[in-house]
């Protein structure tokens, strides 16, 4: 007699727990930038795109620093803000994460949110990534800034920079620490909610817009 | 007597590698498949097209793979195919590692990096793949030759 007991038992026992564990986790997701704990005094503005009622939502946890997640940033997440953001079907969150082994992760960091008074946040991010290689190399992302932003915007976000330096790192701080209490452990890390529900804990690494795309649709479709 | 130890060993191998198997299925079944697809993508070696059909087919074709072992059903078939699968897996790593990608080896669910670990272990089930589906073969043969 074939030996089929033990394969029944495994697999009733696979889909019991399959069923008790499903993907999603009950937690909400913070719908803006800055409701990561003990946020400062000093409020940037959200550090988001699109309608924060879109169905799904989309944390990023990115460092400029990184390359997976310039590469992210610039094939996946532009496409994403263009079609599903502008759309009203996803409303993207970026959280800062600067790894602590990258010189300059943290002060690109502080530039971008200090830009994001100007609300060119995304504008600043974009030359960040796309000019990676450069301000890695040489530590002068003001230069990368200045050159992304009209000079009345730059003055604008210098001056945030200046007298908030020590609020934005406090902001930068609490990203990490939501970061660090949600177990991210590489960057870019993602994570999907649906509504309240939490889709898809953590992505880390890189994920292509077609294959992200195919995921939303599906998700969209439901 | 010595027959009878080897047949012994080799259901157990055959158990093990069934528990496995299902083991890494249900991890990855009950997951989003979008994280397995990040892990499938990190290897660049497959197109955009594939990785979507294969994120969220492969995780049921290893349970079943892995209920059939266990099962003894089919057993010559399914170690081949699973031996091929896990040598597919084996050389995606070696690849991986060979190309200086630093990634994830995405067998077990994420947060495991490709390293010393994950070839050991892996390697460890590619021999153990073959050493079950060589058996299963032999044994089949044996038997076939007793009954002529």
């Amino acid at each position: 007699m074939r030996p089929f007991f033990p394969a029944i038992l495994l697999f009733a026992a696979t889909a019991v727990c399959a069923q008790a564990k499903p993907a999603g986790q009950a937690k909400p997701p913070a719908k803006t930038a800055a409701a990561a704990p003990a946020a400062p005094a000093f409020q940037l503005p959200p550090r988001t795109v699109g309608n924060p009622t879109a169905p799904i939502t989309i944390e990023v946890y990115s460092d400029f620093e990184c390359p997976t997640c310039r590469m992210l940033y610039l094939n996946t997440l532009k496409p994403l803000m263009a079609d599903y953001c502008a759309s009203g079907k996803v409303y993207l969150i970026h959280h800062d994460f600067p790894l602590p082994q990258h010189h300059y992760s943290r002060l690109a960091a502080l530039w971008a949110d200090a830009a994001a008074v100007t609300g060119k946040y995304e504008v600043v991010a974009d030359a960040l990534f796309e000019k990676q290689d450069s301000w890695v190399a040489t530590g002068r992302v003001a230069e990368v800034i200045s050159g992304a932003l009209s000079p009345a915007d730059f003055a604008k976000a210098k001056a945030a920079f200046e007298a908030h330096k020590s609020d934005i790192d406090a902001i930068i701080g609490a990203d990490l620490k939501a970061g660090t209490d949600l177990k991210v452990q590489e960057t870019p890390t993602t994570r999907v909610s649906k509504g309240s529900q939490v889709i898809t804990d953590k992505q880390g690494g890189m994920i292509s817009y077609t294959v992200l795309k195919k995921y939303l649709d599906q998700q969209l479709g439901k | 007597m010595g027959t009878f130890n080897i047949d012994r060993l080799l259901t157990w191998a055959r158990i093990a590698l069934g528990i496995v198997f299902t083991y890494a299925a249900f991890l990855k079944v009950s997951m989003s498949w979008l994280t397995f697809a990040g892990s499938i993508d990190a290897y660049k070696i497959l197109p955009d097209w594939a990785i979507t059909p294969l994120a969220q087919l492969l995780p049921w074709l290893e349970l079943a793979l892995g209920l059939l072992l266990v099962s003894g059903f089919a057993v010559r078939w399914t170690g081949l195919a699973v031996t091929l699968l896990l040598a597919g897996f084996f050389s995606a790593m070696m690849q991986a590692h060979f190309r200086g990608l630093d990634i994830d080896c995405g067998c077990f669910g994420p947060g495991e990096k490709i390293g010393a670990n994950t070839f050991i272990r892996d390697g460890a089930l590619v021999g153990l793949a073959v050493c079950v589906t060589l058996g299963a073969f032999l044994r089949r043969n044996t038997l076939l030759h007793r009954v002529q």
